[in-house]
């Protein structure tokens, strides 16, 4: 009877030190996080706002006039674009490719892209010359409605106010396709005077 | 004395479980090339979760591997000691309180990830993870007027600790029926 009664002692002591190993643990967790069992749960990092805030950063800075020709119906530009990569690691540019339109008019002028691989270190930046040629119809619309000639002194002055719409990018990072689409449209402002009256 | 060998076989497997610790017994892997993409490593005794080398591990992973880690450690310990004893009537005790342990926390683990991949991640983001295998997950998000959609390639598999903690479990079911054998009528 005495043996048996061990037994039993010894028994309801095991189930009691399984019991004890698996919830004491998680105890001592709620413990050390002030009962707060959301906090227990939730990771302290957030990737959703890592990703947000580290996201890259697109930016025209500068646009120029690189041929400028009336008789010939011939109207390119040169768009500078940079691109900051502000992850922890590098950024490899893919694709990229955006319309351009006459914003006064929402004349489609053409399509703008960079063609080939690029890569952009991490918290590093690369700057981008797009050489844009407008299409015969997005250069009559430039040559007829945004030239001003003056008599004197003779000047040709272009002024044309450009809307990048449909920005697209594509890029890998670590081995994720990403594809990054501005939702709404950039404006960038195209000036050019040159001495005399073109024609 | 008569000595269960079986069960100190399986209690050295418990032993190798407990040592590896660190390993995973299941393994997600997105992206490559110059470093994963998001990694996830997974083991009832250890749970890494890491998206773009950021930790996303919830803190009661943490405690609920240490349960499991004091649990395995018990069950070796008990496993060894009711097996080194094995003709005594109260070893019996020692090898019911052990043996369950290692089949309980790999039926459990399978049952968990099973569960978490399809019943809270397919439904919660809409796209599925198998046990074993790959495919491409698509996700989007917006900020500041840009969107975001990424293309994450996957990878899926168990590792060769989950399939020692497999072997450790059988070893255990069988150290507690050849024990049975050992005992007094």
């Amino acid at each position: 009877m005495r043996v048996s009664l061990g037994n039993m002692l010894f028994k309801i002591g095991l189930f009691l030190l399984s019991i004890t190993l698996f919830v004491a643990p998680v105890f001592y967790g709620l413990h050390v996080n002030g009962w707060d069992l959301r906090e227990l749960v939730t990771p302290e990092n957030d990737v959703q706002s890592m990703l947000s805030t580290q996201s890259p950063i697109l930016s025209f800075s500068d646009v120029s006039v690189v041929e400028f020709s009336p008789s010939t119906s011939r109207f390119a530009l040169r768009i500078e674009l940079s691109i900051i990569n502000k992850y922890d690691f590098s950024l490899t540019l893919t694709d990229l490719d955006f319309d351009v339109y006459c914003s006064d008019h929402n004349v489609f002028l053409g399509t703008g892209g960079i063609d080939g691989e690029t890569t952009i270190d991490p918290h590093s930046w690369s700057d981008f010359s797009i050489t844009f040629t407008a299409s015969p119809w997005g250069a009559e619309d430039i040559f007829s409605n945004h030239i001003e000639t003056h008599a004197s002194p003779a000047l040709t002055v272009l002024d044309v106010l450009l809307r990048i719409r449909n920005f697209e990018l594509d890029a890998l990072v670590r081995g994720i396709t990403i594809n990054l689409t501005l939702e709404e449209d950039r404006l960038i402002t195209a000036h050019h005077e040159v001495g005399g009256v073109v024609l | 004395m008569k000595v269960n060998w079986v069960g100190i076989i399986a209690s050295l497997t418990i032993v190798l479980l407990l040592i590896m610790r660190p390993e995973p017994w299941w393994q997600l892997t997105a992206g490559g090339g110059e470093g994963y993409a998001a990694i996830v490593n997974i083991s009832p005794l250890n749970v890494d979760i890491r998206v773009l080398d950021l930790a996303i591990t919830p803190p009661l992973t943490g405690y609920l591997c240490l349960a499991v880690f004091l649990t395995l450690t018990a069950a070796s310990i008990t496993m060894m000691a009711g097996s080194l004893l094995g003709g005594r009537r109260f070893s019996e005790n020692l090898i019911n309180f052990a043996y369950l342990k290692p089949v309980e926390i790999v039926i459990f683990f399978v049952l968990v990830l099973y569960a978490t991949l399809n019943w809270y991640i397919k439904p919660q983001y809409g796209f599925g993870i198998p046990l074993i295998g790959g495919g491409s997950i698509a996700a989007s998000y917006r900020y500041e007027a840009v969107l975001f959609q990424l293309l994450i390639p996957f990878h899926t598999s168990f590792s060769w600790m989950f399939y020692i903690a497999v072997v450790s479990a059988v070893l255990c079911l069988l150290a507690k029926i050849y024990h049975m054998r050992l005992l007094p009528e």
